[in-house]
C-alpha cells in the first residue's frame, strides 16, 4: 500500500476515535457499547500503520487480494456489532413493557386510593 | 367457598363496544347473582375509549403506551395476581364473548378438573353462528396440527381469547406472556409445563364494530401464520428443560 494512502486511511480513522471519545466524555453513548468502536478503531489504525502487516497477513491467510481480505473482516464485524443490537433492543423492549405494565397498575391503584380517601 | 373470578377485557380502540360489553356483564350478575369483578385493559387507545371508560366509572387500567395484545392481556394477570383472584377470565371487549358462556369455562376449574379452560367455537358445530372464511378455517388448522406434534394435545379453536385460567395459570401468565400471537403460544407453553387444558364448546358473535387486528392488512395473515408456527417451535424449545 502507498505510504499517503496509509497516512489518509490512518488519519480518517484517527478522526472517528476522537469523535467517539467526545461522545463518550458527553455522556452520550455509555463506554460499555463504545467499547467495542474503540477497540477496533484503534486495531485499525495500528493494521494500516505496521509497513507490510495487512499484505503478509493476507497472503498468509491465502486471499488473492489485500481487500477481499479486509472487506471480509470488515462484514464479519458489522455483522457482530448488528447482531448484539438486536440483542440489546429485544432486552430493552422487554424492559419497557414491564415498565409500562406496572406504571400503568400502579396508576390505577393511586387513582383507586385518591376516590377512598376522598 | 366462593371464588373471586376476574374477567379480563382488553380494548384496544373500542368506543363503539365497550359500553356495551360492560352493560352485558353488570347484567348478568343482576340477574344470576354472579359477582364476576372485571377490569378493562385500555391498550392506549387513540380514540374515546379512555373518556367512555372514566365517564361510566367502569373499572379499568389504562396503559401509559401502547403494547398490544399480548402486552395487555398480561397486565391483566398480573392485577389477577395482585388482588389475589381464584380465577381470570379473558374476555374480548369488542362484543364477540358471550357473558352466558362464562359459567362453562369456570365450572372445570372449579371442580378441579383443569388448570386452563379454553372457550372454542368448533367443539359444537351446531351452536356456533360464528362464520369464517375458509382461508381462516385452513389456518385454525394448521396451528391446532403444529400444537398436535409439539405438545401431543388437541386443540381445535387455537386462537381462541376466551379462556379460564386458576391461580397457577395466573402466576405463569403474569411472569411470562407471549406478546406475539399470545393465544396459541402460551398455550403451548402451559402444556409444555404439564399443566392441564380442556376446551368447553361456545360460540361467539361477529364482531360488531372495530376491525380484527390480523385481517386489517392483506399481508398481515401470511406475518401471523410464519410468526405463530416459529413461536410454537421456540416455546417447546423454551420449555423443554422443565420435564
Amino acid at each position: 500500500m502507498e505510504m499517503r494512502l496509509r497516512l489518509i486511511l490512518a488519519a480518517v480513522i484517527f478522526l472517528f476515535v476522537l469523535v467517539i471519545i467526545n461522545f463518550i466524555k458527553k455522556d452520550n453513548i455509555s463506554l460499555k457499547y463504545s467499547l467495542i468502536w474503540l477497540i477496533s478503531g484503534i486495531s485499525m489504525i495500528v493494521a494500516t500503520m505496521i509497513p507490510n502487516f495487512l499484505e503478509g497477513m493476507s497472503h498468509f491467510l491465502g486471499f488473492e487480494l489485500v481487500s477481499n481480505m479486509i472487506f471480509m473482516i470488515a462484514i464479519i464485524i458489522l455483522l457482530m456489532i448488528c447482531f448484539s443490537f438486536t440483542i440489546i433492543v429485544s432486552r430493552q423492549t422487554q424492559k419497557i413493557k414491564l415498565l409500562i405494565q406496572e406504571v400503568s397498575i400502579l396508576k390505577n391503584r393511586v387513582e383507586k386510593l385518591e376516590k377512598e380517601t376522598k | 367457598m366462593s371464588q373471586r373470578i376476574l374477567l379480563i377485557i382488553p380494548a384496544y380502540n373500542e368506543e363503539k363496544n365497550i359500553q356495551k360489553v360492560y352493560r352485558s356483564i353488570m347484567d348478568y350478575n343482576k340477574k344470576n347473582k354472579s359477582h364476576y369483578d372485571l377490569i378493562v385493559i385500555n391498550d392506549g387507545s387513540t380514540d374515546q375509549t379512555k373518556e367512555i371508560l372514566d365517564k361510566e366509572k367502569i373499572p379499568h387500567i389504562h396503559l401509559v403506551h401502547n403494547l398490544g395484545i399480548g402486552g395487555a392481556v398480561q397486565t391483566g394477570y398480573k392485577y389477577a395476581l395482585e388482588n389475589d383472584y381464584d380465577i381470570a377470565i379473558q374476555f374480548d371487549g369488542d362484543g364477540q364473548h358471550d357473558v352466558q358462556y362464562v359459567k362453562d369455562l369456570i365450572q372445570p376449574i372449579i371442580d378441579g378438573q383443569a388448570d386452563l379452560v379454553i372457550g372454542s367455537r368448533f367443539l359444537d358445530k351446531n351452536s356456533s353462528k360464528f362464520k369464517s372464511t375458509k382461508i381462516r378455517r385452513a389456518g385454525i388448522r394448521w396451528i391446532s396440527f403444529l400444537i398436535k406434534v409439539f405438545t401431543g394435545r388437541k386443540i381445535t379453536d387455537t386462537t381462541s381469547g376466551f379462556r379460564a385460567a386458576n391461580r397457577e395459570i395466573i402466576s405463569c401468565f403474569a411472569f411470562d406472556y407471549p406478546s406475539d400471537s399470545p393465544e396459541p403460544s402460551s398455550f403451548v407453553s402451559i402444556a409444555k409445563k404439564g399443566y392441564r387444558t380442556m376446551e368447553v364448546p361456545v360460540s361467539m358473535n361477529e364482531r360488531e364494530g372495530g376491525v380484527s387486528s390480523v385481517t386489517s392488512h392483506f399481508w398481515k395473515p401470511i406475518y401471523y401464520m410464519v410468526n405463530v408456527s416459529l413461536s410454537i417451535i421456540i416455546t417447546c424449545l423454551k420449555n423443554r428443560r422443565d420435564h
